[in-house]
């Protein structure tokens, strides 16, 4: 199966059955189009965000009905880090894009602009907790002491 | 005519769990809805990051109170994984067990949760109380009524007996019966008729756009099940159908989960009565080495996926989830356009919605944007205060 992906993706490694990881070799947002139209990736399992150090991890979690699970890793540099939405392809991803964006800060091209998910609305701009070097700042409460303490 | 705009929640009567949904009305009938979500967002992957990987197992599974078996199967299996460990074939059947008895249990809550929804209240007090068979025998299972915590990395913490499984199967005649009761009453009763055909309308291409899953696009004719497509555990070798309906509303959701009810006790007999032998669990290495998994699990309520890095130090190094209900969130918007302001509650509790699975992350206790300590001293005299204004006095409490 992965010679049918050759020219989209690279590292690509099947770790178990049915769970293919690879990297894209195009620009993410074409790549998941051409395997949704072409491939029968037509499913968004979810998008996982991370911190690997030096840069962010996307990772786009794509099945289709015979079971495969193909997370296609997306690197981008933590400074600035931008890239586009894909909503217009899936829209479930609305909810997993704004996840990523408050809590890693992760800026998506194209999100369609609404209440944000899942911080509170007066949260601090560029406050961003699952960032790897983030502490509780002022804003954050502390929990309430019993009376005993 | 004006349009109107009914702010339904957080917290509000009719919704179980806070969730804000902003409908915009011509009349009664909803032609927009707006979703806020994240008020029940505690933080627990980030906390995560901060325990060991047996600590974050315990953790995990408090992410919900009904599908607690689906998130810590789904946790543990990751680490399983990146471990390299081969599981006993009778810890799988434990664990198919567990999962199974949950699966009824969820949708003879949800059943309960509908038909009060829909002023039905005599169903739900029959479901709630068939529901507390399978609550018991969860209970003689793992020792725990609602988080099981029957996983262990590498296996089960508890084996079956022979008289455990006499009586789990005693229970399931129970439960099948009752069932059935309700499959005849589903099908006969006008009044559930009346109150749930035609409402919450998701065709099937809409639901397949909006990446639903579980129950609700089963419910819009489309079979798709993780236990057949992407098997795990013993569910390859396991003989059950997979349940859909092409009534496409809310009819059709609660025809799919109380026939699912009776596939689960099919699955519960097959594994019951042919307990596979051997240990229950392998032991977990000392240290977990770096890398990195991914695991799929048809939770209660839809698809459950689980992510898990580790960089071989004692903590993961990042556990991201997606409970079913987040998926869902974009077809309940489209379902409520169009229907009436009084079907509102019950299309939203016809996804089986669990917010707490939903916002699951950052942190707590935000308070006005500014730095303050309050102590639960002060939180308590702060309410004395506010009573007393209403002529209440509680100090001498």
């Amino acid at each position: 199966m992965p010679k049918d992906f050759e020219h989209l993706l690279q590292n690509i490694e099947v770790k178990a059955p049915r769970r293919v990881w690879a990297a894209p070799k195009a620009p993410v947002y074409d790549c998941i189009g051409e395997l949704k139209a072409k491939f029968n990736f037509d499913h968004l399992c979810t998008i996982t965000g991370l911190e690997n150090g030096e840069n962010f991890e996307i990772l786009y979690h794509l099945s289709r009905q015979n079971g495969t699970l193909l997370t296609l890793r997306d690197t981008i540099k933590i400074e600035g880090a931008k890239t586009k939405s894909i909503t217009p392809l899936f829209q479930s991803a609305i909810w997993y894009e704004k996840e990523i964006n408050d809590l890693l800060g992760v800026e998506f091209e194209g999100l369609p602009q609404a209440a944000r998910y899942p911080l509170p609305d007066e949260w601090p701009q560029g406050d961003h907790p699952l960032r790897k070097n983030w502490q509780p700042a002022d804003h954050c409460g502390v929990t309430p002491k019993t009376e005993a303490e | 005519m004006p349009k109107v705009i009914v702010p339904l929640g957080p917290q509000h009567p009719a919704l179980k769990e806070p969730g804000n949904f902003t409908l915009m009305l011509e009349g009664e009938e909803i032609v927009d809805a707006a979703l806020r979500l994240g008020y029940n967002h505690r933080g627990i992957e980030k906390a995560a990051e901060s325990r060991n990987f047996i600590q974050a197992m315990y953790l995990i599974e408090r992410v919900c109170g009904i599908c607690s078996h689906a998130h810590a199967t789904c946790y543990v299996t990751n680490v399983e994984n990146i471990c390299g460990l081969e599981l006993p074939r009778r810890a799988q059947a434990i664990r198919v067990i567990t999962g199974e008895l949950e699966r009824i249990h969820s949708h003879l809550l949800w059943l309960g949760v509908a038909a009060h929804e829909i002023g039905f209240d005599t169903l739900f007090m029959y479901s709630w109380r068939d529901r507390e068979y399978i609550m018991d025998a969860l209970e003689t299972l793992s020792g725990n009524r609602v988080h099981y915590s029957i996983n262990t990395i590498g296996g089960v913490r508890r084996d079956i007996g022979k008289e455990q499984i006499e009586d789990i199967l005693k229970k399931l005649d129970l439960v099948e019966s009752r069932t059935n009761y309700y499959i005849k009453l589903a099908t006969q009763e006008p009044t559930l008729h009346a109150r749930t055909m035609g409402v919450g309308k998701l065709p099937k291409e809409e639901a397949l756009k909006r990446d639903a899953c579980g129950p609700l696009l089963r419910a819009s004719g489309v079979a798709r099940d993780v236990r057949k497509d992407d098997p795990y555990l013993l569910y390859g070798e396991l003989d059950f159908k997979v349940i859909t309906s092409d009534a496409c509303d809310v009819f059709g959701r609660v025809y799919v989960r109380v026939f699912e009810i009776l596939e689960s006790v099919k699955i519960l007999r097959q594994v019951l009565n042919n307990m596979p032998q051997g240990p229950v669990s392998v032991k977990m290495p000392p240290k977990v080495p770096a890398g990195e998994s991914v695991t799929r699990y048809e939770a209660p309520r839809g698809e459950d996926i689980h992510y898990v890095k580790t960089d071989g130090g004692v903590n993961p190094s990042r556990v991201k989830l997606r409970a079913p209900t987040l998926a869902n969130f974009e077809s309940v918007a489209y379902m409520l356009k169009g229907d009436q302001l009084a079907d509102a509650p019950l299309i939203i509790a016809a996804i089986d919605p669990c917010f707490s699975c939903t916002d699951r992350m950052a942190v707590v206790d935000k308070l006005s944007g500014q730095s303050q300590i309050e102590t639960f001293k002060d939180l308590r005299l702060k309410s004395i205060e506010h009573y007393k204004r209403k002529g209440i006095d509680f100090s001498k409490l």
